[in-house]
């Protein structure tokens, strides 16, 4: 247990910085959005999206996870096993804290849109695109999969460099491109956009949930045996 | 007890152990040498459990110990460098040990921060590389783990800083005995403290002596080239240097008596020892 306080502390300190940095020019602009569309609003139509930025910085932040911290954790003891663990975990609750904040900021917005008769901003987020479902705790869940879902694929992606080094890391993302144009090719998309727009929030959430276990699992596999040092 | 048992690794283009093998009992402070590249720290790196050998087996207490908590929770590694978060504390960073390490001792901690007039408020980021490695000694000493291993512990560290390290090594050997590994450069300074010699060479052990031990296994033969050559049959020469008539030998004597008309036998250092197995490397790469 205390190998698990010790990593979340580690982690926690490592990145809270980064975080502070994010988060504050995120609502620096977010702010600045907002006060523009209470004195220009009926000029311009302004659209707001939280979601998306934290998507792409989470997903930065998994890439860069494991150089940063791996060789330090097992100089400190932890078996490869145990480090994963605590990570896996870690990402969790940093999904939880960043979609808490995301949502809480959407109806903040919303909120005072609406105390300050704002009536044309628009926040984009994915729960939109299911529209019998945009309740609190349902938004809160979404983001927190899908924050997970970017983390895990953040991680995969440090993985395949760390083991296979740059040129393999390379190739695994030249491969990773392959894909939409085969998708194009063979016209994928539409089948793929109808199974996506037809099904429900709840299915989307337990794909997106079993994906991200797969990705864990096969994250930890090719971790077994590696080295504190990348290839 | 740390039980090497047939140990070889291999990276792309280099082998840097092949087979090795020996034993380590504690607690005692030992010196692990060798020149650059003879395979030190792939070895301290298979003990602590951070890369995997190709072959072979390292154990501690009878237990592999690559990926193995129970017993890396006992092995606290100093490395050359990347022992620490760069974007954390001297403070934060001596909490997260004392999470890891389950005999972390605090006030010895906060004592040797003194020591070092270390300040606790300061990242790791903004340390000069001697603080770097005050903080990789603090740690450490303060881990109380049963094998203490530190690879160049004081890169950047002045001679009163190294001479601070070598006085807290005997005093913690007093008081809390385990076994102290270290790798050193600084084999001059440091030759005093080991109760054991482990060389290793072209990745493979070399020899394995006490301290005592070692100065009659290690001899320099000097006289006479005919003298020094009969005295020195049948023995191991590590190093063979003449100038004018006279003629110096360094062989293995393994505890047999060196006689000889007009040759003087001498001790020789660990120092001298390295230098003349780099030599004799050299020598053979150029021929």
């Amino acid at each position: 247990m205390n190998t698990v306080k010790g990593s979340f502390y580690v982690l926690f300190q490592s990145y809270k910085k980064k975080n502070i940095i994010f988060w504050s020019i995120l609502f620096s602009i977010v702010l600045l959005s907002f006060f523009l569309d209470t004195f220009f609003g009926k000029y311009i139509s302004f659209v707001i999206t939280i979601s998306i930025p934290v998507y792409i910085f989470y997903s930065t932040m998994g890439a860069k996870i494991l150089n940063r911290t791996m060789p330090y954790f097992l100089k400190l003891g932890l078996s490869r096993w145990q480090y994963l663990c605590n990570v896996g975990l870690f990402f969790i609750v940093w999904s939880i804290a960043g979609a808490l904040i995301i949502t809480c900021t959407h109806t903040m917005i919303t909120y005072f849109s609406d105390l300050l008769h704002i009536k044309d901003t628009i926040i984009i987020h994915p729960i939109q695109f299911f529209e019998n479902a945009q309740s609190f705790l349902l938004t809160i869940t979404l983001d927190t999969v899908l924050l997970l879902f970017f983390l895990l694929s953040g991680l995969l992606l440090n993985v395949v460099f760390y083991r296979l080094g740059t040129l393999g890391g390379y190739s695994f993302i030249g491969l990773l491109a392959l894909i939409p144009i085969v998708m194009v090719i063979f016209e994928w998309y539409l089948p793929l956009y109808n199974l996506l727009s037809e099904a429900s929030v709840y299915v989307l959430l337990s794909s997106l949930l079993g994906i991200s276990i797969l990705l864990y699992t096969v994250i930890t596999s090719a971790m077994y045996k590696a080295s504190a040092n990348p290839a | 007890m740390i039980k090497v048992s047939n140990v070889s690794k291999s990276y792309k283009h280099k082998q840097a152990l092949k087979n090795v093998s020996f034993t380590i009992e504690g607690p005692k402070i030992i010196g692990f040498l060798g020149h650059n590249g003879a395979g030190k720290t792939t070895f301290l790196n298979l003990l602590a459990g951070l890369i995997v050998p190709s072959n072979g087996s390292v154990c501690v207490n009878g237990e592999n110990v690559f990926n193995a908590p129970s017993i890396l929770r006992d092995i606290c590694f100093v490395a050359e460098s990347g022992n620490f978060q760069e974007e954390m504390t001297i403070a934060q960073s001596l909490k997260a040990n004392s999470f890891f390490y389950p005999k972390w001792d605090e006030n010895l901690a906060l004592e040797l921060l003194q020591v070092f007039a270390l300040n606790p408020k300061d990242k790791v980021r903004s340390l000069s590389k001697g603080m770097v490695s005050a903080l990789g000694i603090i740690t450490g000493f303060a881990s109380n783990a049963a094998i203490t291993i530190f690879d160049e512990p004081y890169i950047g560290l002045d001679v009163a800083g190294r001479n601070t390290f070598y006085d807290l090594l005997i005093e913690q050997q007093s008081d809390n005995p385990r076994l102290f590994i270290l790798s050193t450069h600084l084999i001059d300074e440091a030759s005093a403290l080991f109760e054991e010699i482990l060389i290793l060479h072209e990745g493979q052990l070399l020899l394995q002596k006490t301290a005592d031990e070692w100065h009659q296994h290690i001899v320099a033969v000097k006289g006479g080239a005919l003298d020094v050559e009969q005295a020195t049959a049948g023995l191991e020469v590590i190093y063979q240097h003449s100038f004018m008539q006279e003629m110096t030998a360094v062989v293995y004597a393994n505890g047999r008596t060196i006689e000889g008309n007009n040759i003087t036998r001498e001790s020789v250092s660990l120092q001298d020892m390295l230098v003349y197995l780099s030599k004799q490397q050299k020598a053979r790469v150029i021929v």
